[in-house]
């Protein structure tokens, strides 16, 4: 099975794993969810991404992950903001 | 794992979620107000959540068909002085006219018939509510009609009756509102072909309670010339019992030839409010109970010249209840006290107290909604805060919140003098932070151990027949091979590769070749103990030399015939075609 599939096929797992767990706390959050799927999709690639072989497509995970981060930045600045108002 | 695996999985995955999603298909509540916190601004109207849009024009009809026959009952309840039938009513019909007032928004109807038609039932609903307010002062009035009838007083029935006759006057006009509303909603509704047989019912009942009036105005011609005997002034008030912020109703006549146009309603001997009476000399106003101390309390009118009959009524003590949070002030050596005070309703401009250890420490006032926040100053350590409501001049009782406790830093250390600068510096920290963790991990390279060696000093020239030098010693089987003359020592690569197929065989003579590339690449690019990197590793470390392709190309066909078995004349012929290549490219030649 190819690699593609194999993390496509965690990250989706992960993903309903965190959406059952949600919904059966009956509190759906998307913040914490969109932090768990960053968790996700960066363990997911580090063990996908090899030293010396570059698939044009890591290249796109990895600009969706940098935009992750940035976000990341915005939800824990939100965060602060709340806290010191 | 076959190739339907990955199907299978996605296929049940889906399956769990679907089961976990059909607990909640009987109560989808996602977002329950139990397990979501209000606890920032953007969250405390909640009541938008709890409406229940309806989105469909056939929706509208109903609705408008029971705007249309609720106030045929209302008014047959406050005919019949039913109040309890009469408020299920109103709430009914309230209730009624918010789902249609919704669906005019949702359906975008707000220039429609229909959007005049809910603001006809709305204006009608406050008309309703006004007559059974009337309703009861007529009531009232009456009561007063008949207790005063058997003292054979005539100012005091002459006043009874003038008020009578304002009220009645009132009624007329109410019910001259009312009839125009009645004509704007008339026409809409026999359009949409709706029922209006009860709607028009609702005019004969109001029409009915009028006529209760009557007996006021056709006697107020009489009344007018028995008060000419002498001046009078009457008072009366509706209802006699109240609470905290109660409206009471004033309604009285005077008859003076010295009438200045000016009554003062008194309370206990301080005046409250002031009145102008119209032409006939009846004047009508209201005032609320607020700071007014809980018993009984005598109520008079003053004109000029002549004093009415003291009225009485009662004000009743009402429970309340104090809240107080605490926090330290940034600004130190203080507390941000904020709570509320509330009975019936908040308890707005009453004083307050902020105690500790049953002493007062801070005295304030709420503001228009009952609540306050105020700085107390404390010094250094612990503080138990209670905040207190004792004022006797309101008829609330006294209450106290719970205990609150606050820590006043010794330092007095604030950082509200660095708030703004701090703000800034956290934003610019994490959106500095979280973009620069973006960049990095673009520019970020995967680096597996010592792969490259960083050279110390300028490395000597190193001729191309240097390349095999680096070769550590490979299998003993290659050097006995080539110590009996099986494996040729000259030649170019692609003839020593030939040569070694025909006597090793296709996969011997594949890692002949390798080894002898990668002793060449090793010298180009001064690799270290070459032959304990990975085929990949090597490709790596030829990254952005002009080799670099043909490389890749020689090393997938490597590992196809070496780790992949391949036997195959494609193998084989890319496999010679790309070691050509690579040969050509990183410099040919004699190894």
């Amino acid at each position: 099975m190819k690699k593609k599939i194999v993390a496509a096929i965690v990250l989706t797992s992960w993903l309903v794993l965190v959406t059952i767990f949600m919904l059966l706390a009956e509190s759906f959050d998307l913040e914490i969810f969109f932090v768990l799927w960053l968790i996700g999709i960066l363990i997911v690639t580090e063990l996908l991404d090899a030293a010396s072989v570059h698939p044009g497509s890591m290249r796109y995970v990895h600009i969706q992950i940098a935009a992750g981060v940035i976000v990341f930045g915005a939800i824990v600045l939100q965060k602060v903001m709340e806290i010191l108002a | 794992m076959t190739h339907r695996m990955p199907i299978t999985i996605v296929i049940v995955i889906g399956i769990i979620a679907l089961a976990t999603l059909l607990f909640f298909a009987r109560s989808p509540v996602l977002y329950s107000f139990e397990n979501t916190s209000a606890e920032t601004k953007y969250h405390v109207n909640t009541g938008p959540l709890m409406a229940q849009p309806l989105n469909s024009t056939t929706d509208v009809y109903p609705l408008m068909q029971d705007l249309l026959n609720r106030p045929a009952s209302i008014t047959l309840d406050i005919r019949l002085r039913d109040p309890d039938s009469a408020i299920a009513d109103f709430v009914a019909y309230e209730k009624t006219f918010g789902k249609l007032d919704n669906l005019v928004i949702n359906l975008d109807m707000n220039q429609s018939e229909i959007k005049n038609f809910a603001m006809s039932t709305q204006a009608q609903d406050q008309i309703l509510h006004q007559l059974a307010n009337d309703t009861a002062t007529l009531d009232s009035i009456k009561d007063l009609q008949i207790r005063f009838r058997s003292s054979q007083d005539p100012d005091i029935m002459i006043s009874v009756n003038y008020q009578g006759a304002a009220l009645q006057k009132r009624l007329s006009e109410l019910y001259g509102r009312y009839l125009n509303e009645h004509q704007k909603v008339l026409p809409v509704s026999t359009k949409l072909g709706l029922d209006t047989t009860q709607y028009n019912q609702s005019t004969v009942e109001f029409q009915r309670i009028l006529r209760e009036a009557d007996v006021f105005a056709t006697g107020t011609g009489q009344l007018r010339t028995l008060a000419s005997g002498g001046p009078y002034l009457s008072l009366a008030i509706e209802p006699d019992h109240a609470v905290y912020r109660d409206t009471i109703s004033i309604v009285g006549h005077l008859v003076s030839s010295e009438n200045d146009g000016n009554i003062t309603l008194s309370m206990d001997g301080n005046p409250i409010s002031n009145f102008t009476p119209d032409e006939n000399g009846v004047y009508i106003g209201s005032f609320m109970v607020e700071r007014i101390p809980a018993g009984t309390h005598s109520v008079v009118a003053k004109a000029s010249n002549i004093t009415s009959f003291p009225v009485l009524f009662t004000v009743t003590l009402v429970d309340s209840t104090t809240t107080l949070k605490a926090r330290p002030d940034p600004r130190g050596h203080a507390a941000t006290c904020s709570g509320t005070v509330l009975a019936n309703r908040p308890i707005r401009y009453a004083p307050f107290t902020v105690r500790e250890n049953n002493q007062t420490i801070f005295s304030g006032t709420t503001d228009g909604g009952g609540a306050f926040n105020v700085s107390v100053p404390l010094s250094a350590g612990t503080h138990i805060l209670v905040a207190r409501f004792d004022a006797p001049e309101y008829p609330v009782n006294i209450s106290e919140s719970k205990p609150v406790t606050v820590y006043i830093s010794s330092s007095g250390f604030s950082l509200s003098y660095l708030r703004v600068p701090a703000l800034l510096g956290v934003v610019t920290a994490i959106l500095a932070a979280s973009c620069g963790g973006a960049y990095l991990y673009l520019r970020r390279k995967k680096i597996i151990g010592p792969f490259m060696a960083k050279p110390t000093k300028k490395p000597a020239a190193i001729r191309k027949d240097q390349g095999d030098l680096l070769v550590l010693p490979g299998p003993e089987w290659s050097r006995e091979a080539i110590s009996h003359g099986t494996i040729p020592e000259d030649g170019n690569v692609l003839s020593r590769y030939e040569q070694a197929r025909d006597a090793q065989g296709l996969s011997e003579a594949a890692y002949l070749a390798y080894r002898l590339l990668t002793g060449r690449i090793a010298g180009l690019r001064h690799i270290v103990r070459h032959l304990t990197r990975t085929p990949r590793e090597i490709v790596h470390a030829c990254r952005d030399a002009a080799y670099e392709a043909a490389v890749t190309r020689f090393v997938s066909a490597y590992e196809r015939i070496r780790y992949a078995g391949g036997r195959s004349a494609g193998d084989q012929a890319e496999f010679r075609e790309s070691l050509v290549q690579a040969d050509e490219t990183t410099g040919g030649g004699r190894d």
